[in-house]
């Protein structure tokens, strides 16, 4: 336990000051992150440029700020999505159960059959790049994991004694899954959707490596690690190696905060009555 | 028609006074894999306006089946097979979805067995109680708080402000039920349904509620429809009596008439068995076991256990006879021609 304590504790650290990093970006840095400099092309890091410089004379350590905003908030983004969609989805198929429940799986079962990386390679190839477009493409399609627990989760929920008890009470049934199965799903739902947004990062890192995702022009994990590829022989490793440490810390770190939370909200355990009491108990002494 | 209006207890003695409910020949089945389970069997009775009316039964004879096919809660593959629920005249079986929705918790509510399943854990019980009281009614949060504290104070609940803002672990299981009637009963329903409410209580706790309910059934004037197994309950608050097996009403009447003169070899059986004063000091236990509901035998579903069985038992349904007046029974024992119901 007190292993996972530490690891949680970290990876929250370093995602906190990365968030506050990429959100506060111009107070870390006075530079333009697309500002073009052709007199200090491929400057080694230090030298009035913390990171160095790119092959147009772009300074790193901005660039990786500004991307790190843009890649972080197209992950957060594009789960937001992929949660809202999934969740409503899977409360749905699973409170209604019998046919229905069986044709929208079915559904999921089909949509998961195709890779999803190659749907997004094909709807963004027919799109103009832009963020709403990588977040909309990444939110649907990644909702089917998350709707597929949720389901689980609300075919257990439903057959509780409470439900009954809100029905016979004449509470309405989108009032019911809103109201008290959802809530229920929480700590599965909090689970998926910080798992989520390391997966979405590093779809978007992928996309914009391939050049569908984020548009050249503006900076990204994934824009400047393709934009490094070309000049990593000729020695200026410092173009990909940066934003490509910046994608594997921040996804490692999601993913063990994730395994964290997991552990926090104890889903193996007793679920969500237990988190409130505990909650309750913590309260209290706070108080 | 009209025999099954006499059936459901419609007789000289209460003719005036018209049942608020009247449930007439309702079938309840659930489609399985071991074929068509009829878990109730063509079950008639009435509910009078600030009466009680226990349904006994052993476990899975159809009780809660019964309780929830009125408020029509019965989930696939379960489903009403026929009969009418009649509230003040209109068949509740004919309803739309949205219309009977409204009908739960207004005019038909329901306490259930085990307070503690019955409340969400994650909200605190006056959230709960709110949410019941604005499902049906356009108020502020502010209003219906005020409505549910002055429903708490009437169950007998002190602290209500303390319990109002309790999440349900922090009441105790008497608490808890007390909450659940004064939510069942907050918008002041013709008809309460109360399947085995105080099962999950202990003894000392028991009698309280039972007393509340009683005393909120005459206040209120709703009538109360008990489902229980329990016959120390059943004399302690019922008006009438009605005894189900496999998934039939064998025998229903005044509680004088079931307790004091029994007609069928069922009922009977179960009054023994609650008196423990047997020579050997032991118990008197009904032999075998219930039927199976996929496989109901022919005739009297009790002839294979019942000590008075005769022939015909085994081979044809019981047709129903009235004893007196409201207290009718369904035993071959019972034949003659002038009792029968008529049309039958």
């Amino acid at each position: 336990m007190s292993k996972y304590k530490t690891v949680t504790v970290i990876s929250f650290i370093v995602l906190t000051v990365m968030a506050v990093m990429v959100i506060g970006a111009p107070l870390f840095t006075a530079k333009d992150p697309t500002g073009v400099e052709l007199t200090k092309t491929l400057r080694q890091p230090g030298q009035g440029n913390l990171l160095g410089t790119d092959e147009m004379g772009r300074d790193i350590w901005t660039r990786l700020l500004y991307g790190g905003r843009v890649s972080l908030s197209v992950g957060v983004a594009s789960v937001a999505v992929s949660t809202v969609l999934g969740v409503a989805y899977g409360a749905i198929s699973g409170y209604a159960g019998g046919w229905v429940d069986r044709v929208l799986m079915r559904i999921i079962d089909a949509l998961l059959c195709l890779p999803s990386m190659l749907i997004m390679l094909v709807i963004q190839s027919m799109t103009r790049p832009s963020l709403t477009n990588v977040v909309l493409v990444i939110g649907f399609t990644t909702w089917m994991q998350m709707s597929r627990l949720v389901r689980t989760e609300v075919l257990s929920l439903k057959e509780r004694e409470f439900v009954l008890a809100a029905l016979a009470a004449g509470t309405p049934v989108w009032k019911i899954i809103l109201r008290h199965l959802v809530p229920h799903c929480s700590p599965t739902i909090i689970v998926m959707a910080t798992v989520g947004v390391g997966h979405a990062i590093l779809s978007e890192t992928s996309l914009s490596f391939l050049g569908l995702g984020i548009p050249p022009h503006q900076p990204s994990l994934g824009n400047m690690l393709i934009g490094g590829q070309n000049q990593i022989l000729a020695g200026a490793w410092w173009i990909p190696v940066f934003p490509g440490a910046m994608i594997i810390s921040t996804v490692l770190a999601i993913t063990f905060a994730s395994d964290g939370l997991q552990h926090i909200l104890m889903l193996r355990n007793a679920g969500i009555e237990e988190g409130v009491k505990k909650w309750l108990k913590i309260s209290k002494e706070a108080a | 028609m009209v025999k099954n209006l006499k059936r459901s207890g419609l007789t000289k003695e209460n003719i005036n006074c018209a049942p608020v409910m009247e449930v007439v020949d309702l079938s309840t089945s659930f489609l399985t894999a071991a074929g068509e389970i009829k878990a109730v069997r063509e079950v008639s009775f009435s509910l009078f306006a600030g009466q009680v009316l226990a349904v006994v039964g052993e476990s899975g004879c159809g009780k809660s089946v019964t309780a929830r096919s009125l408020l029509r809660l019965i989930d696939p593959p379960g489903y009403i097979k026929n009969g009418w629920v009649l509230l003040n005249g209109v068949n509740l079986l004919n309803l739309t979805e949205g219309e009977m929705r409204r009908l739960r918790g207004t005019e038909i509510s329901m306490v259930f067995q085990d307070p503690m399943t019955s409340f969400d854990p994650v909200y605190t019980v006056g959230r709960q109680f709110t949410e019941a009281l604005m499902a049906h009614e356009k108020i502020s949060q502010q209003e219906a708080k005020q409505q549910a504290l002055q429903m708490l104070s009437k169950v007998s609940l002190q602290d209500l402000e303390r319990v109002f803002n309790s999440y349900p672990f922090q009441l105790s299981g008497g608490m808890r039920q007390r909450v659940m009637i004064a939510i069942a009963l907050a918008m002041k329903p013709k008809v309460l349904i109360a399947d085995e409410p105080t099962t999950a209580l202990d003894v000392t706790v028991q009698s309280g509620i039972l007393a509340e309910l009683k005393r909120l059934n005459k206040e209120t004037g709703s009538a109360l429809l008990l489902i229980t197994h329990d016959l120390g309950v059943v004399a302690e608050l019922a008006d009438r009596v009605a005894i189900m097996y496999a998934g039939r009403i064998v025998e229903i009447g005044s509680v004088y008439d079931i307790f004091d003169h029994a007609q069928h070899p069922y009922t009977r059986a179960l009054l023994t068995s609650i008196n423990p004063i047997q020579e050997d000091g032991g118990l008197t236990a009904i032999p075998g076991q219930p039927p199976d509901m996929a496989n109901v035998p022919p005739g009297c579903p009790f002839s294979p256990r019942c000590p008075e069985a005769l022939r015909q038992c085994r081979q044809k349904e019981p047709e129903q006879y009235i004893i007196a007046g409201e207290h009718w029974v369904s035993c071959w024992r019972a034949e003659s021609e002038e009792r029968k119901i008529s049309g039958a």
